[in-house]
């Protein structure tokens, strides 16, 4: 369990990263930018990298819940003029689409279920192009409500660290230790009788629902998608790259991941837009082959590790 | 009504050749090697693109299809000798290796080609041949009828080189079990290699009909892929392509139908739609 001194202190880390900036910086910062786009890639490779640790599941399909989350939140801003409510349905739309996903998905194993989820993202993704009432390829959005940056900001660092904390603490209570147990070995699982498909809906839809808030704090910030954008498997891709950056099976991995690709794909985007996706692939291919357990994994064999990573490694990476 | 039913057969049979030598190499490595090859769907479109390339500097389409083969041929045997064999052994890095490929190959392409829809029409051939001929009161459009005499073509070369010639008897000896094959002298490696290359033909051949038939843009391998995947998933560990031709008919006739009686635009809805069905309905572990 997590004592409440440790509390204590990601609550005042929490609160010296947002409310400095908050009272210093002008709106216009690009700080600001640069936090948000961290903060809802962050949030995309916590979800997936939640998923991986815990059920060994390789997702391709969290954009199907980014997408959903987003077009929901913007549709019901339209709808109510009210952030708050559109927020809280868009996660609980979410949460039903997960309970019904997730209970097809779980039948598969292995490289089917990456397939499945990939398709079922897919066919949001073809779905919406057809959804003329959201604007179809054109895109959907919220023009007319101003979201001011630096309280959606302080909002973003606050939900990140409650997401950060949710995580840890499932992941080492009851549910994760039962999640792990039949990621090991589904049979053992079952006679020691654990419900195996309740563990990984559980798992899934948990995972589900961190992609779905990115999503959400992604339609906030940028107030506008359109389906390529918001059903890209690049939200995966992404959420992957930054988790092998990190390492994989690691809780600090996607922070660090985050932060390194957020200054690489910065970079790109302004000086060599059209290198994007060479890039990602450059990444993957470099990391999986010659560095598979990221900088965590780095840090942790070596002399650093008393020095620099206080949370303990949970698992050797695949 | 009945000729409605007879187009939408024949459309259905001509595009499920199509499908057949589309999923054909992803089908075959999964067999070999147990590994779903995440850059079949790129090598695919990249075998399209270099032959439009080709095409377009005057080459012609029968010279372009030949030298596209070739290279596609090298390529496959390439990635395989080189990334793809260090890691075949774990899963995820094998996705991440072949998925990262296919996104510099789909980058590298992009640099070169803006992103707009190509095909290998008589725009670009220079060719005079009419979009589609009449037999026996059914259209046949010319570029799917073309593609399905080279699928069949390659289905049945394909089986013979399985069923009738020693290679494929040793191909298929490795399959069933590859520590004995070896024990009995039989060079898995170079086996894999010789299979490797065949396969990525053959992507090359699907890869100039896909253009011809369709035509398409580079970000298309997704979608591509993800039929491969299915049709291989469903099928399973076998080398019996005629039950990999019926399930890619089921996947093209439920497209025609959809295309023929709602809209062109959710055809491919309907297509994702059964590949979800198939995964789900009859399960796979890999």
């Amino acid at each position: 369990m997590v004592s409440i001194r440790t509390i204590s202190y990601l609550v005042f880390i929490t609160a010296l990263l947002a409310f400095p900036p908050y009272f210093i910086l002008d709106a216009k910062s690009l700080f600001f930018h640069y936090a948000m786009v961290y903060a809802y890639l962050l949030l995309a490779a916590i979800s997936w990298n939640y998923l991986y640790t815990l059920t060994g599941m390789v997702s391709l399909g969290l954009q199907l819940y980014f997408g959903v989350a987003a077009y929901s939140t913007a549709l019901f801003i339209n709808l109510t003029n009210n952030v708050v409510f559109a927020a809280v349905a868009s996660l609980l739309i979410s949460l039903l689409l997960s309970f019904v996903v997730s209970s097809l998905l779980i039948r598969l194993k292995g490289l089917s279920f990456t397939i499945g989820s990939w398709m079922f993202a897919e066919g949001a993704l073809l779905i919406m192009l057809n959804a003329y009432g959201l604007g179809g390829s054109q895109g959907y959005g919220i023009p007319n409500i101003q979201i001011p940056v630096k309280e959606l900001y302080v909002v973003s660092i606050f939900a990140l660290t409650f997401i950060f904390l949710a995580t840890y603490i499932v992941s080492n209570g009851k549910l994760g230790f039962g999640t792990r147990g039949v990621k090991h070995s589904e049979l053992l699982a079952g006679v020691l009788g654990l419900n195996i498909s309740l563990y990984k809906i559980i798992a899934l839809t948990i995972s589900n629902l961190i992609a779905a808030f990115a999503g959400i704090l992604y339609m906030l910030y940028v107030k506008y998608t359109d389906p390529y954008t918001a059903f890209s498997i690049m939200w995966s891709i992404e959420a992957i790259i930054i988790s092998v950056i990190g390492g994989i099976n690691t809780l600090p991995g996607p922070f660090i991941g985050g932060a390194v690709y957020l200054v690489i794909h910065e970079y790109i985007r302004f000086l060599y837009a059209e290198l994007n996706i060479l890039i990602a692939g450059v990444i993957m291919v470099f990391f999986g082959l010659a560095y598979r357990e990221g900088i965590v994994g780095f840090v942790n064999k070596s002399i650093l590790k008393r020095i620099l990573l206080p949370v303990k490694l949970q698992d050797k990476p695949a | 009504m009945l000729d409605l039913v007879s187009q939408l057969v024949v459309n259905s049979l001509m595009l499920a050749g199509l499908y057949t030598i589309i999923t054909i190499g992803l089908s075959l490595i999964f067999v070999l090697m147990g590994i779903l090859d995440f850059t079949h769907g790129i090598k695919i479109l990249l075998a399209g693109y270099i032959s439009f390339w080709l095409i377009s500097a005057g080459v012609h389409p029968v010279l372009a299809l030949v030298i596209s083969v070739g290279i596609m041929t090298l390529v496959g045997s390439a990635l395989y000798e080189g990334p793809v064999k260090r890691v075949s052994d774990i899963h995820f890095t094998t996705l991440l290796v072949t998925l990262g490929i296919s996104y510099i190959i789909e980058g590298l392409v992009s640099i070169y080609q803006p992103p707009q829809t190509i095909t290998i029409d008589k725009s670009v051939t220079g060719l005079t041949v009419p979009l589609s001929i009449d037999i026996a009161g059914l259209k046949f459009s010319t570029a799917l009828l073309e593609t399905f005499v080279f699928s069949v073509s390659i289905i049945i070369l394909f089986q013979l080189l399985i069923k009738r010639t020693m290679f494929g008897i040793t191909l298929r000896a490795l399959i069933e079990d590859r520590e004995t094959t070896s024990l009995m002298g039989v060079n898995p490696s170079t086996h894999l290699l010789l299979s490797i290359a065949v396969v990525s033909a053959i992507s090359g051949v699907a890869g100039f009909f896909y253009m011809r038939s369709f035509g398409g843009t580079i970000g298309d391998w997704a979608l591509i892929l993800g039929k491969a995947f299915a049709l291989t998933l469903f099928v399973g560990k076998t080398t019996k392509l005629q039950t990999l031709f019926l399930m890619a008919l089921m996947l093209a006739f439920t497209e025609n139908i959809i295309g023929t009686l709602i809209s062109v635009s959710v055809k491919d809805i309907a297509a994702v739609i059964v590949i979800i069905l198939s995964l789900t309905l009859k399960y796979r572990e890999v």
